[in-house]
């Protein structure tokens, strides 16, 4: 996901405390807006390309040797021309060559697969990168070599999530993923209001997706598509009628027509006026923009604290070893972080030639480990034991993070979050704003 | 790479000319016996502190003469045997304050190889010039029975038709009791070992090993992230472990 950063020199138009228009919707949510830039951590800008095949296996078979080794999360990215902000197109990927693509994410199953411990479930997988209708019975043919070559979770609370466009899936098609495993779908959908065909096209494909008995259908939803205000809350309140399970809000920061037609400060606007037209259609914000309806699997992780936040979003799970596959996939295995070639071509040689395609990585050291702690916990508990986490890392919170502390004053005195010596909690509106306040504890500052 | 998300493994104070480091195994002997200082300058000529040696480092094979014992210092240590069909058997774990080679006494060779765990520094006392000391002072005498007896022990404690609960519980809590007897806390620590080797010491699969663990979390006796243990219910895991363990 691309944030929209805002400039900094201009508060006017990103402020929220000094509100420039008047909201038709409910008090705007102050620190929410899309201006607080968190892209997750670590930053994959700092992976080394020293860290490479050699590490990623040696990471593997640490992580078989923990006494009760994490289940497995499967991230399969299908280098198409899916061009969205979550999936940007793969240099050099043309239709022709996507066919292929699906064999060779076969092969690096193969390839990748038998440096698992085979009690080591997967739990969690998510497909993305499909455009148009993909070739059925590549799909197909790739599912099944995942689940031959790794152990697939039949538990319903599985996360094995498909990515789709939009409209172009029907109940059959979709009740045919089903079969193949996957129990939740996700689609994005821009609310304008001029484009009622579009809604429509999202309203049967949504009770498709329920047909086929998808356990939750989620939506991403763009805010501040080109149009007027009016149209665009009447878009947002016919998406809303749809119940989906999981709504996520986007910035537009993929298809670059969007992020420059609506100027930063409409847009702004728009993303608060979408967080209250949300929160008052009940849905419940588990932070990042993203919103669940409160019996959703996600909800519910969060009531029993089984939440947990990975490079894939939230999870409702306990922690699991993430693996990618596919042109430019990010695995995570223990403490080390890897990211595939981000070029299809050389994806493609390294395929070819049975070796992994792994590009870079990066060996998280005991600062990186501490502010992974730290925003896990900030993003999905929404409190963090100060007591334990000093005794576990050895430091004393209010020090370490003085300069994080700093900057996050202004939003202390809003009531965003609250911290003494004992713990640190998010305020009632913590979660609106866990952009703003993470953003500050995933910086790296090398310590003298 | 160091493998271990966790704060560093706890690693004892240095000892000087009078006192030794304070999770040594012979610490004791001197202040209940009351030996004067030129005593204890013997007891310590004993002593030389080595390493640190890196996780994977063999300290010593299978064999090789024996002429000291030696205190971990910080760390872990597996000692293991290769059968003659090539099958590796764990012996067991030593961990901080722990004598190592005790059973290499008999014929003067070692008769297992030993390997470091993570980063592991040690204590070596001349076992030659410990045993004639040994003659003169009774307390350092009773002291080395007392740890050849613990050993004796250690080793029939494993021998027997237990469970894998039963088994992975007295694992637990020795270690557990271990930690606590120098000192750090018998709630929380960080095992360095691989399920492999949990699961050969314990006579177990690697993958029952997990299944047992997570079992055990699922029932709230244990709180396990990867190498790092939390014992919830102390009582239960008594009560799971009384077979194999004493009080």
């Amino acid at each position: 996901m691309i944030w929209i950063n805002a400039p900094r020199g201009d508060p006017a138009q990103t402020d929220p405390m000094t509100p420039t228009r008047q909201s038709a919707l409910a008090p705007w949510p102050p620190h929410s807006g899309p201006d607080a830039v968190f892209v997750g951590f670590p930053d994959p800008a700092r992976f080394s390309p020293e860290l490479g095949e050699s590490q990623f296996r040696s990471a593997a078979r640490h992580s078989n040797e923990d006494p009760m080794p994490r289940l497995l999360s499967l991230h399969l990215r299908v280098p198409f021309d899916g061009n969205t902000a979550d999936c940007p197109v793969a240099p050099g990927a043309d239709r022709g060559r996507s066919h292929a693509s699906f064999y060779r994410l076969a092969r690096e199953c193969e390839l990748v697969a038998p440096l698992f411990d085979r009690d080591r479930d997967v739990v969690q997988l998510q497909l993305d990168g499909l455009a148009g209708k993909a070739a059925s019975d590549g799909l197909g043919e790739l599912l099944h070599a995942v689940s031959r070559h790794f152990f697939l979770s039949h538990a319903s609370t599985r996360e094995f999530l498909i990515v789709l466009p939009d409209g172009v899936y029907g109940a059959r098609e979709l009740a045919g993923l089903v079969d193949l495993g996957f129990n939740r779908v996700r689609f994005r959908a821009l609310p304008a209001a001029a484009d009622r065909d579009a809604t429509a096209v999202l309203e049967r494909s949504l009770a498709a997706a329920r047909e086929a008995g998808m356990r939750s259908a989620a939506l991403d939803l763009v805010c501040g598509p080109p149009g007027s205000d009016a149209d665009f809350e009447a878009g947002l309140q016919q998406l809303l009628a749809l119940r989906a399970d999981r709504i996520r809000l986007c910035c537009p920061g993929g298809p670059a027509s969007l992020a420059t037609a609506v100027p930063l400060a409409d847009r702004a606007w728009r993303h608060a006026d979408a967080v209250s037209a949300l929160l008052a259609a009940g849905y419940e914000a588990l932070g990042l923009d993203v919103f669940v309806l409160p019996q959703d699997d996600l909800a519910r992780a969060r009531q029993s604290g089984l939440l947990h936040h990975n490079a894939l979003g939230y999870v409702p799970q306990a922690q699991t070893d993430l693996v990618g596959l596919g042109v430019g996939a990010r695995s995570r295995i223990g403490d080390a972080c890897f990211e595939n070639c981000p070029d299809l071509t050389a994806w493609e040689s390294s395929i070819d030639m049975g070796e992994l395609p792994v590009w870079r990585g990066l060996q998280l050291d005991a600062d990186e480990r501490l502010r992974c702690d730290l925003l896990q916990a900030l993003l999905c508990a929404g409190s963090i034991d100060l007591v334990q986490m000093q005794e576990q890392h050895g430091i004393v919170f209010a020090e370490y993070f003085r300069d994080e502390l700093d900057t996050l004053k202004p939003l202390r005195e809003a009531g965003l979050l609250h911290y003494n010596l004992e713990n640190l909690q998010l305020g009632p509106q913590g979660r609106l704003a866990l952009q703003a306040i993470c953003a500050p504890f995933a910086v790296v500052r090398r310590r003298p | 790479m160091n493998p271990f998300r966790t704060k560093p493994n706890p690693i004892t104070d240095d000892g000087d000319g009078l006192t030794f480091c304070s999770s040594c195994a012979f610490a004791g002997v001197c202040h209940s016996e009351g030996y004067d200082k030129s005593a204890l300058q013997e007891l310590h000529c004993l002593v030389q502190h080595v390493g640190p040696y890196p996780a994977g480092t063999l300290l010593f094979r299978e064999g090789d003469p024996f002429n000291a014992i030696a205190a971990v210092r910080s760390g872990m240590v597996k000692t293991f045997r290769i059968d003659a069909s090539g099958r590796k058997q764990v012996l067991g774990f030593f961990l901080l304050g722990e004598i190592i080679g005790l059973d290499a006494i008999h014929d003067a060779r070692f008769p297992c190889n030993a390997v470091a765990l993570d980063t592991v520094s040690l204590c070596r006392f001349s076992f030659p010039m410990m045993a004639t000391l040994a003659t003169r002072m009774p307390g350092l005498q009773t002291q080395l029975f007392r740890l050849l007896s613990q050993d004796i022990n250690k080793a029939a404690a494993m021998a027997g038709d237990f469970s894998a609960d039963e088994r992975m519980a007295a694992f637990v809590l020795s270690i557990s009791r271990r930690f606590a007897s120098r000192g750090f806390s018998p709630n929380r620590f960080a095992l360095s070992m691989s399920r492999t080797d949990i699961g050969n010491y314990l006579r177990l699969a690697a993958e029952t090993v997990s299944r047992v663990v997570r079992r055990f979390q699922d029932e709230g006796l244990l709180l396990v992230d990867r190498r790092e243990f939390e014992i919830l219910d102390m009582a239960r895991l008594r009560c799971l472990a009384l077979p194999l363990l004493r009080e």
